[in-house]
């Protein structure tokens, strides 16, 4: 029986390093693939140690736990339920058993470990893993940045380029609201109020026969300049001809795409 | 060491045997050494002529068991079954001496069980359950192995007392034995039309190895996934409550495991698969399952329920 227990337990192992190989060339395919990307990006192909590394180490040691003979046995037909009997009856001594743990063990000596492999799957993941190690290769070789990530405003920049008209748009098509270079007129309304603006007279007086040194004084954030005010006066007034407001704005527009 | 495929031609054999005189009824008596094999009873359904008696008698023959038939009638006594004291003359002093009953042989047909009184049946599914039977204060034991088959007509209905389910469910498998073929049933005319004579059977195999077989049965290992799907499979018997008003007992688990542990051996194999459960699965379950109003408003029969919930 111990013999049996042993086949059994080489199988399982069979099965637990197919599946940790399996994992290790996902965890490469991941890191070939992150380190494309990163490389494209002008970041550092160290971070895709990252991805890679958790997902090794995640899923090692669930896919190690979830190790069944069931897996086995599907690789295997002609051993159709009898590994999981097996196992399951490895305590247990009568003449039907004892019969199946020797066939079992028979056919077990017969079967390479060759069996086990998954051929197809191993070939999609070795492809993979050649294809992104060529691109990671070929963008370090070559240099070659799609976007660079370094720069702080590479991102915003994007954006923001998106947004902003071409140059050589007709401005005349834009909507009636953004003609008027004043802004809406339903929105702001310009008044013709004067603006009368008075200082102290009493604050900015001199007495020379009461000049005392100078103090040093606290400031609690309370005190402020009640007695300065601003009242309206007059609006500034541009007059400007419609159809010059679209040079105007257009003056600006590229005044603002230069800063 | 165990020859598996030693008794899978034995098995052989006997389905080919009972094959030439019995034609279109293989699944049923597969069933049939099923129960046999499982130390079990069998309780069989179909109309009359479907060569049910036939098969069973047989059966007992190629097997060498002591075969006897009861017809199952409103009058019939428990002591007409199991046997009666009956006073004999011996010496010229007059002694009682007990007369066994048709119950005392190996494979027993209770044909029309329905028709017995519910006195009689309780005579006879205690002489299932325990092996024995007691006359007066004397108990009696029933020579291994003892299988009974007992036989429902579908229809007729009326004067019947029908079993119980509680008493149903004793009987590990219920067969239904349906009609043959076209072509089968003229190989049926063919064959009984010709020939007065029955055919002479000899013993395939021995009284000791079917028992022998028996105690093999027990002993097929089952992988504790198969067990876990069995227990899911009565389980779900019982939550399924828009179709199964009443599901099966823990005694449909251990008929259902027993009955594809039989299978398996039978086949010339030492471990059980899950096709073994989903093939035992019909027989063990369709008299253990009470169906509710709204599947039996659906046309639906107790197959169709487990052929569902083993979906």
């Amino acid at each position: 029986m111990s013999s049996v227990r042993s086949a059994l337990q080489q199988v399982k192992r069979q099965l637990i390093f197919m599946r940790l190989f399996s994992v290790l060339l996902v965890s490469l395919l991941l890191f070939f693939s992150f380190a494309s990307i990163f490389a494209l990006t002008n970041l550092t192909w160290m971070y895709a140690l990252l991805p890679s590394g958790l997902y090794f180490s995640f899923f090692g040691v669930k896919k190690v736990r979830e190790v069944k003979l069931r897996e086995a046995e599907e690789k295997l037909p002609e051993l159709e339920w009898q590994l999981r009997t097996t196992e399951d009856t490895l305590g247990q001594e009568n003449e039907v058993v004892e019969s199946l743990h020797r066939r079992v063990l028979d056919k077990l000596l017969h079967i390479r470990n060759s069996y086990l492999v998954d051929g197809k799957k191993l070939t999609y993941q070795f492809v993979g893993i050649m294809v992104f190690a060529v691109l990671f290769f070929s963008v370090q070789i070559a240099d070659v940045t799609v976007l660079d990530l370094t720069k702080p405003d590479s991102l915003t920049g994007l954006f923001v380029q998106d947004t902003l008209p071409d140059e050589s748009a007709d401005l005349s098509a834009l909507p009636e609201g953004d003609r008027d270079i004043y802004g809406e007129e339903d929105v702001a309304e310009l008044g013709d109020e004067e603006l009368n603006l008075k200082l102290s007279q009493q604050a900015n007086e001199l007495d020379m026969n009461n000049l005392q040194d100078v103090q040093n004084k606290q400031f609690s954030g309370q005190e402020g300049l009640g007695d300065i005010g601003a009242t309206a006066d007059a609006s500034y007034t541009e007059s400007i001809d419609e159809d010059q407001q679209e040079i105007v704005k257009k003056y600006f527009e590229e005044l603002a795409k230069v800063q | 060491m165990l020859k598996l495929q030693e008794i899978k031609r034995d098995f052989d054999q006997v389905f080919d045997i009972i094959g030439e005189v019995v034609i279109g009824q293989e699944e049923v008596l597969r069933q049939m050494v099923i129960a046999l094999l499982c130390d079990a009873n069998v309780l069989l359904e179909g109309y009359p002529g479907l060569a049910k008696t036939l098969s069973v008698r047989t059966l007992a023959q190629l097997l060498d068991l002591k075969f006897s038939r009861i017809q199952g009638t409103p009058d019939l006594m428990p002591s007409d079954i199991t046997g009666t004291y009956i006073i004999e003359e011996s010496g010229g002093k007059r002694v009682f001496k007990f007369q066994e009953g048709p119950l005392f042989a190996n494979v027993v047909l209770m044909d029309e069980i329905n028709r017995a009184t519910p006195k009689t049946q309780s005579a006879l599914l205690e002489s299932m359950q325990e092996k024995q039977v007691t006359v007066g204060n004397k108990t009696f034991k029933l020579e291994a192995p003892f299988f009974v088959l007992a036989t429902q007509n579908p229809i007729e209905q009326t004067g019947t007392f029908n079993l119980p389910e509680a008493q149903s469910d004793r009987f590990l498998l219920k067969v239904k034995v349906g009609y043959p073929t076209p072509q089968q049933e003229m190989s049926i005319i063919n064959k009984y039309t010709e020939v007065m004579k029955d055919r002479e059977l000899k013993p395939l195999l021995s009284k000791e190895a079917v028992l022998q077989l028996q105690g093999l049965v027990r002993k097929v290992p089952v992988a504790n996934d198969i067990k876990s799907y069995v227990v899911d499979l009565i389980t779900k018997t019982r939550q399924h409550k828009d179709l199964v008003e009443f599901g099966a007992s823990p005694r449909a688990s251990i008929g259902l495991i027993l009955a594809a542990k039989a299978r398996a051996l039978m086949e010339g194999r030492d471990y059980v698969t899950k096709e073994d459960v989903r093939t035992m699965a019909y027989p063990v379950l369709r008299h253990r399952l009470i169906l509710n109003f709204e599947a039996e408003r659906n046309n639906f029969s107790e197959d169709d329920v487990v052929k569902y919930l083993l979906k």
